[in-house]
């Protein structure tokens, strides 16, 4: 049937090579309290997010996307500002602005980031 | 000390638990799609069933928005987070052995699932009693 075809599930996990994202722990520790795995599994989703947004690879799989594009926006000089690449880039900046809000709430010695804090500003 | 950063604990991986559980695999926003949600278990089910006999696989849901909150979200302003329940963005995958469950935490070592790091633990079963009490 046309609409089964229309959704092969097309696996995500990784393809090899397989490597390690630094700043992110490879593993859980069992020895953690509750509040330890937290904190642990806040920061290594943080420095993910900044590893994807420095690198400029921001998983992106076209065969993944299935909700509609929204239309072309284009600034004064005629250059797209919605591609797919900006959308998933701002999709992160929120991500990580909200990280950024959870840890200033679970720890209030906690400092964000200088370039965080005006994207703070936008969101909150 | 910095809370940020509890120290790792280098020390082995204790026998005898046989609930792989993966950190850091999912968004609320995934979990939230039906297709997402049920695509997530498939593939989980697909590449652990290699180490082992799987019981049981688990992944806690966020809690729904009710449908006006819906329609503020479609892109025209953020929806405020809802308090969501503890272990929002984990797999608890229950084998039948312990030395299955550990096999699997090994593989699934420095592996990714959909660009995010999955970071894998232990557990004993009880944590299984733990989830369903959420």
């Amino acid at each position: 049937a046309p609409g089964e075809s229309e959704h092969r599930r097309r696996s995500r996990w990784d393809p090899p090579p397989h490597f390690v994202i630094p700043g992110v722990p490879r593993y859980l520790p069992t020895s953690l309290t509750p509040e330890q795995e937290d904190a642990l599994l806040l920061r290594a989703r943080m420095e993910e997010i900044q590893y994807h947004i420095n690198s400029g690879q921001l998983g992106i799989n076209p065969a993944r996307e299935r909700s509609p594009s929204p239309p072309p926006m284009y600034d004064k000089d005629g250059k797209r500002t919605n591609t797919r690449e900006q959308r998933m880039r701002e999709k992160l900046q929120h991500e990580r602005a909200n990280l950024i809000s959870e840890a200033m709430k679970m720890y209030p010695e906690f400092k964000p980031p200088a370039d965080a804090r005006a994207h703070l500003r936008k969101t909150m | 000390a910095n809370a940020m950063a509890p120290a790792a604990n280098e020390g082995e991986v204790p026998e005898g638990l046989s609930v792989l559980v993966l950190c850091n695999m999912a968004s609320v926003d995934e979990l939230m799609e039906e297709q997402t949600y049920d695509d997530f278990v498939q593939d989980l089910r697909e590449e652990l069933l290699q180490f082992g006999d799987i019981e049981s696989i688990h992944v806690p849901r966020p809690y729904r928005l009710l449908p006006h909150q819906q329609l503020m979200g479609d892109g025209v302003q953020p929806i405020p987070p809802l308090p969501q329940p503890k272990y929002i963005g984990r797999a608890y995958v229950k084998f039948r052995q312990a030395d299955e469950a550990k096999r699997a935490y090994e593989a699934m070592l420095g592996r990714k699932y959909n660009c995010r790091s999955i970071i894998p633990t232990l557990a004993a079963p009880a944590v299984l009693d733990e989830l369903a009490k959420q």
